[in-house]
């Protein structure tokens, strides 16, 4: 075919309509690419199920998650606080031996961070559950949860909602330091 | 599975809305066409913009198919009431919607009657207008009450921040359905330009290009909504079905926009069959985009109702209310064995039981040793010690004096 032959208007038209859902295409690519890499959930050292301790045994949080009406951060429980019961209890289970191997080494569990808050925001634990705000209303029914994952979307239109219904301060700075 | 949380009831339902948003967007879209049409050809004197509009106000959904459509949505409300009971479905709500479509359906009809009978004048063009915005207002709200589903942690403060049930995602979702709405009716006017068995070669001419200029800007701003969509959805919401359908979806308009304009480009004659089939196609994989995003959302993670949002005092969360003076504590009137078995079960059955070794020694073992000293089985509770080395060592519960007095009343109760 000769370039005079070519239907130019076509041609032009064409790549702009393939070229403009190939854009939202290329878009959608990359924020799967971002989900997947940053949005899931991170694999764990110790496969530790929340359903047998908070679910079937009806632990309550702070009796692990010691730290958590003390200070800002709930924290990881101590290796101590585990060690108490599974120096009897399941100890022929593999990750209770991964468990006491870090424990007996001395080495701390590097457990993956589910709930990330940025840098800039000043959240304290201790605070909201002074309020009366139950775990739960921020992480999900956990005792139900197999694998721990974020179910809420901890972000700031979110917590105003919230702050807003119960009279919470909204002040910028409550959060903003 | 993604579908194992959303019940089976949800689930057909959810065939129910694949009827009914096409048939939404029948009357939304065939409505507002005839009427820019007929308004147009007034203007201008051209007869098939009159023609196309007494074609598609001739084929505009009858009573029946607005029956259907109150029918189908007061269904799938109901549904959603009954699987959802936290989900604030107010009888006004239904009222309203259900009432502002069934009026729009009929000032529809009524603005058709009218044209029908030559009645052109503004009059029958406003009531026109104004049932198509009514339908296209309940689609807002509903829509909207989609991208609440996305949000159940929402559903609680509805009641005191009503502005909660618009989002941007349900926005989003409303933009994409009535960026769907022109490609079916694209579809339409075309199948209707090769109408009867010797079309008139300037009238299908004429549906070509009307339904260029009905569809193609609705399906140019398709990707952006559906990704705007994505991004104002929860991540919790995302998943490869909804995203693989996101892109079929994207594909498919694009195929529908690039055969839509080719018999402007001199491409032959529009294939109108195939428009109209993807156009119709378009609304399922839209409807299981909507229900992949709720499937992953609405679990009993996030929905257990006991869990939105109910402000519990510290003493009723960790069960205790040790922060209580002692003083006023130690004015219980008398044993409460029942208070006892409550605290028995909720805390000390974790780690203990009657006849054998759970984490802690079994109750027969230990407890007979404080019959009659109850002072004594007290002061463990609320100080514990280390006493059998093959144990660990129980931890201080941090119970109240009150909770002490009654649990180590009834434990002794049960010995004797």
């Amino acid at each position: 075919m000769r370039l005079k032959e070519l239907n130019w208007t076509r041609l032009i038209i064409t790549g702009i309509i393939l070229g403009l859902f190939g854009l939202f295409l290329g878009i959608l690519a990359a924020q799967t690419g971002w989900w997947q890499l940053y949005a899931q959930t991170p694999e764990q050292p110790i496969d530790f199920p929340h359903t047998k301790h908070a679910g079937q045994l009806g632990l309550a949080c702070t009796y692990c998650h010691i730290h958590v009406e003390k200070s800002r951060e709930a924290g990881a429980p101590p290796l101590s606080i585990c060690m108490g019961c599974h120096q009897k209890i399941a100890t022929d289970k593999p990750e209770i031996q991964k468990l006491t191997r870090y424990y007996n080494e001395k080495k701390p569990v590097e457990w993956g961070r589910i709930h990330n808050l940025p840098s800039f925001i000043y959240f304290s634990h201790k605070r909201h559950l002074k309020g009366g705000v139950d775990c739960s209303n921020c992480h999900g029914a956990v005792k139900q949860m197999a694998e721990v994952k974020q179910v809420r979307p901890l972000k700031m239109g979110w917590c105003v909602s919230c702050h807003r219904t119960y009279d919470a301060p909204l002040e910028c700075s409550t959060c903003h330091k | 599975m993604l579908l194992e949380n959303i019940p089976l009831l949800h689930i057909l339902s959810t065939l129910v809305w694949l009827l009914h948003f096409p048939l939404a967007a029948l009357f939304i879209g065939m409505g507002l066409v005839a009427l820019i049409s007929r308004l147009y050809g007034q203007l201008d004197r051209e007869h098939h913009r009159f023609r196309l509009s007494d074609l598609l106000l001739e084929r505009l959904p009858g009573f029946k198919s607005g029956l259907l459509l109150l029918a189908t949505l007061g269904l799938n409300l109901w549904v959603l009431r009954l699987h959802y009971p936290a989900l604030p479905i107010p009888f006004l709500y239904w009222l309203v919607v259900l009432g502002v479509l069934a009026s729009g359906v009929w000032l529809i009809h009524l603005s058709r009657y009218l044209f029908q009978r030559q009645f052109n004048d503004p009059f029958s063009y406003l009531i026109g207008f104004i049932g198509v915005a009514q339908i296209a207002a309940v689609y807002f709200l509903i829509l909207c009450g989609a991208g609440l589903l996305l949000s159940p942690e929402t559903w609680p403060l509805l009641g005191q921040q009503p502005l909660l049930y618009l989002s941007w995602n349900g926005v989003a979702q409303f933009g994409q359905f009535m960026a769907l709405v022109p490609t079916l009716t694209a579809g339409i006017v075309l199948l209707l330009g090769r109408l009867g068995d010797n079309p008139c070669e300037n009238f299908r001419r004429f549906t070509e290009r009307c339904a260029v200029v009905v569809a193609l800007p609705a399906l140019l701003a398709l990707p952006a909504l559906l990704v705007f969509g994505l991004n104002t959805a929860p991540t919790l919401a995302w998943s490869w079905p909804l995203i693989l359908l996101l892109a079929l979806l994207i594909v498919l308009a694009a195929l529908v926009a690039l055969v839509l304009v080719q018999p402007l480009l001199g491409g032959g004659p529009a294939r109108s069959g195939l428009i109209a089939s993807i156009g119709l196609a378009l609304f399922p994989l839209w409807v299981f985009k909507t229900i992949a995003g709720q499937a992953v959302v609405l679990t009993p993670y996030t929905l257990d109702t006991s869990l939105l949002y109910q402000k519990v005092p510290l003493e009723a969360r960790l069960g205790t209310a040790s922060k209580k003076p002692v003083e006023k504590e130690e004015k219980a009137p008398k044993i409460d064995l029942a208070r006892g078995e409550r605290v028995f079960k909720s805390i000390c059955a974790t780690c203990h039981a009657w006849d054998k070794k759970v984490v802690g020694p079994s109750y027969a073992s230990v407890v007979p040793k404080y019959k009659g000293n109850v002072d004594s089985l007290k002061d463990f509770i609320r100080n514990p010690a280390k006493i059998n080395p093959d144990y660990p060592a129980m931890p201080n519960l941090g119970l109240s004096e009150r909770d002490i007095d009654a649990v180590a009343h009834y434990l002794l109760s049960q010995v004797n």
